[in-house]
């Protein structure tokens, strides 16, 4: 599954980035590396932008960035 | 820059490193003494700083410069910091880095640092937000054990309270001093593995040097690192709802926007009392010779009738300073970024928006931020329909004229539509754009906006944004002003005749001569020759257009107020034919004029630099005047046609 059906507040492993390269490497360097801790502290309507919590930030991600992001319940 | 000639150029240059809000430019200003604004948002600085600093007896120029995430980023910003680090910039090269990480989020920000110092360059680490770390996650931080594991000197500071400033001077001045090592060089991009290889050691060192007295497992302390503080993680809670972060943000700006004319009235009475005492004290010391009315009827007039509005531009400067300093300006561009979407800008333009309320030139500086070309460019143009501080004297002016008295409340009402109206042209002007001209299309756009931790703001910082935001208002604004009120007095009062009551004399001025050429340009928006000179004054600064009224209304001086005699002299004027010069329709023209017109050469000049040609800067100049004149004649024409004069 993506960050898109992770339930809010439920923490969960990154699995993989997918997706376009440019942006996967960004997400990368961001730290949304293999194995981190990452949960959603919040959706605006739609879940667009999602708030995500990873490594003592939380970022303002795109639907379809979220999307881009693999992970699996801890 | 003054800080630049200070320095000798020969003084070794150290590079502040380090991700977006980290706190680079609070500690580039207590080691320079500078008065950069910081703001807790990622991407407040834009652009390298220099400024000159005494570490342990050594002269040295600091840099400071915009945030990084990696060290091949993509945004215009990012790119700037990078080529300024690897000494592609006409500061030379930096011979020490010193690595700005902030505790709560160590992995990430220690990676740009780490890859530099395994590229051989002289790196100092200071960590920044340790105070948030103790008080509100209650977990402590070892600065030993990280220089172990790093391997280089770690410094604990805090900037604003001036904690660890001096070891980090000496460790800095120590580190000038060793020998360089010549295999230092850029390091080239990372391929996937390495860069999760390196996470996880730095994530395997942050569990090691950020420790808990409390006993937990170690899946738990991970956990607690990885988690934002619980102040901030409660606030969210409400901020970023569905429903109540709407709610909230909508209250927020609508607060802001009504304070601006309501609560700013009585300090504007007392700068108003303030001129006209001192243009009746010169009136009575000096001679009644033409110096002295040059004095109080021009320069005392011309520059007081702006002055009056400053009280409102201080409001709108504390209440951004208050809320730039809170972390809300993330938690408000991600709110409004599904809306901007929609007309092809991002979240990301929700700031420079907002300092556009200020001034567009550095909200257009502002935009280098974000990454995707296409929606900055948009940003860049729809920047000059914001309503600037310059044009907050022009509609506290005419809603203080359009509003009866003592219903402060409904122009403070009516200063919000004109904002939300703003706003909204924007966005328009945006989607159209958009549309009918076609910009390069980038990949697809993203947000990848960081919210950083939530404070309480602080009064203090608060003041001294508002007080050096207002200083260069009053700068940039006050000599063109000064010289505007001269000439138009000595046009309105040349050539000189006595004899004649003081409409006489104005009809038979260089003024009226040069205005007659105005008449038929005006004459469809229910306004003359004299409103007509007062716009092209406003051409020099939006500001002046007050002044330059208050010279050709003939408003004296002499009486007890400024402000109430010119919305008395404007409900006197009369068009040739005996109507009324100032009703509803002409007022809405002229404020719908003002919102469109494209009369600040400096913000032009800005959007050439910064979209690097004429052909955006062309197309706003043109096409925003064009709208103005336009769409003011159709506002007047068409109220006048419903019966409303
Ligand atoms: N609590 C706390 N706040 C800090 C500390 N250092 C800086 N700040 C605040 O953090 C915010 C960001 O600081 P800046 O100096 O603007 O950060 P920057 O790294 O220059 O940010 P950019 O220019 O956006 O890259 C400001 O509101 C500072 O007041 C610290 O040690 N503790
Ligand atoms: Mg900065």
């Amino acid at each position: 599954m993506t960050l898109l059906d992770l339930p809010d507040n439920t923490w969960a492993r990154v699995e993989s980035v997918d997706g376009e390269e440019s942006l996967s490497r960004r997400l990368l360097e961001m730290g949304f590396t293999e194995g981190e801790c990452i949960r959603v502290v919040a959706a605006s309507p739609f879940r667009d932008p999602l708030a995500v919590n990873i490594r003592g930030a939380v970022f303002a991600l795109r639907k379809y960035e979220a999307g881009s992001i693999r992970v699996c319940l801890l | 820059m003054p800080a630049l000639t200070t320095a000798a150029p020969a003084a070794p240059l150290i590079a502040l490193v380090g991700l977006p809000n980290s706190g680079k430019t609070t500690v580039f200003n207590a080691l320079t003494g500078s008065n950069y604004r910081t703001v807790n948002y990622p991407g407040s600085t834009v652009d390298c700083a220099i400024g000159a600093a005494d570490l342990d007896n050594r002269r040295a120029r600091v840099m400071d410069l915009p945030g990084i995430t990696s060290l091949d980023g993509p945004s215009p910003d990012e790119q700037v910091a990078i080529r300024a680090l690897f000494g592609d910039s006409p500061h030379g090269a930096p011979s020490v880095y010193v690595a700005i990480a902030d505790s709560t989020q160590l992995p990430r920000h220690l990676y740009p640092a780490k890859r530099l110092i395994d590229a051989g360059y002289r790196v100092v680490v200071a960590v920044t937000m340790v105070d948030i770390l103790n008080k509100r996650k209650h977990l402590s931080f070892d600065a030993e054990a990280l220089s172990r594991e790093l391997g280089c000197p770690v410094v604990r500071v805090d900037a604003r309270t001036g904690v660890g400033l001096k070891e980090l001077r000496r460790q800095t001045g120590l580190l000038l001093e060793a020998p360089t090592t010549d295999r230092a060089a850029r390091p080239a991009p990372l391929s996937a593995g390495d860069i999760s290889a390196r996470y996880q050691f730095l994530e395997n060192v942050t569990a090691r040097v950020v420790t808990t007295s409390t006993s937990k497992t170690p899946l738990e302390h991970r956990l607690s690192i990885c988690m934002p503080d619980p102040l901030t993680a409660r606030l969210d809670r409400v901020f970023l709802h569905p429903a109540w972060g709407f709610l909230v943000f909508a209250a927020i700006m609508t607060a802001i926007f009504t304070s601006i004319f309501w609560l700013a009235q009585p300090m504007m009475d007392g700068i108003d009392r303030l001129f006209s005492a001192a243009a009746a004290w010169l009136q009575a010391v000096l001679p009644d010779v033409w110096l002295t009315r040059l004095l109080t009827d021009g320069v005392i007039l011309g520059v007081g009738a702006v002055a009056v509005f400053i009280p409102q531009i201080v409001i709108l400067f504390l209440a951004l300073g208050f809320l730039e300093d809170s972390g809300y300006l993330s938690r408000g561009a991600m709110i409004v970024d599904k809306p901007l979407a929609m007309v092809g800008l991002s979240g990301r333009a929700f700031v420079p928006i907002l300092s556009g309320f200020a001034c567009a030139i550095p909200a257009m500086l502002s935009t280098r931020t974000i990454p995707s070309a296409r929606e900055r460019l948009l940003t860049i143009f729809i920047l000059p329909l914001m309503v600037c501080s310059a044009r907050l004297p022009v509609y506290g002016l005419l809603i203080a004229f359009l509003t009866p008295p003592g219903m402060a409340w409904l122009g403070g009402l009516g200063m919000t539509a004109l904002y939300l109206f703003s706003v909204l042209a924007g966005l328009l002007a945006a989607a159209l754009f958009g549309k009918i001209f076609r910009l390069e299309k980038s990949v697809r756009p993203s947000l990848l906006l960081e919210l950083p931790a939530i404070r309480r703001p602080k009064l203090r910082v608060a003041l001294a944004t508002t007080y050096h935001r207002t200083k260069s208002y009053i700068q940039k604004a006050g000599g063109t002003i000064l010289c505007i009120a001269v000439a138009l007095w000595a046009l309105t009062h040349l050539p000189p005749r006595t004899h004649l009551d003081e409409s006489a004399q104005l009809a038979g001025s260089y003024a009226a001569v040069l205005g007659q050429w105005l008449e038929p340009v005006m004459r469809p928006l229910g306004l003359d020759w004299r409103v007509g000179v007062a716009l092209i004054c406003a051409f020099a600064a939006r500001e002046v257009f007050v002044g330059a009224l208050a010279l050709v209304l003939m408003v004296s001086a002499g009486g007890d107020a400024i402000e109430g005699p010119l919305i008395l002299a404007m409900r006197n004027a009369t068009l040739a034919d005996g109507s009324p010069l100032f009703t509803f329709s002409s007022c809405v023209g002229l404020i719908i004029f003002f919102g469109f017109a494209l009369q600040c050469m400096s913000t032009v000049a800005v959007s050439r630099k910064e979209t690097g040609g004429w052909y955006i800067p062309t197309v706003q100049l043109v096409a925003f005047t064009a709208l103005a004149y336009l769409s003011a004649l159709a506002a007047v024409q068409g109220l006048r046609w419903a019966g409303i004069a």
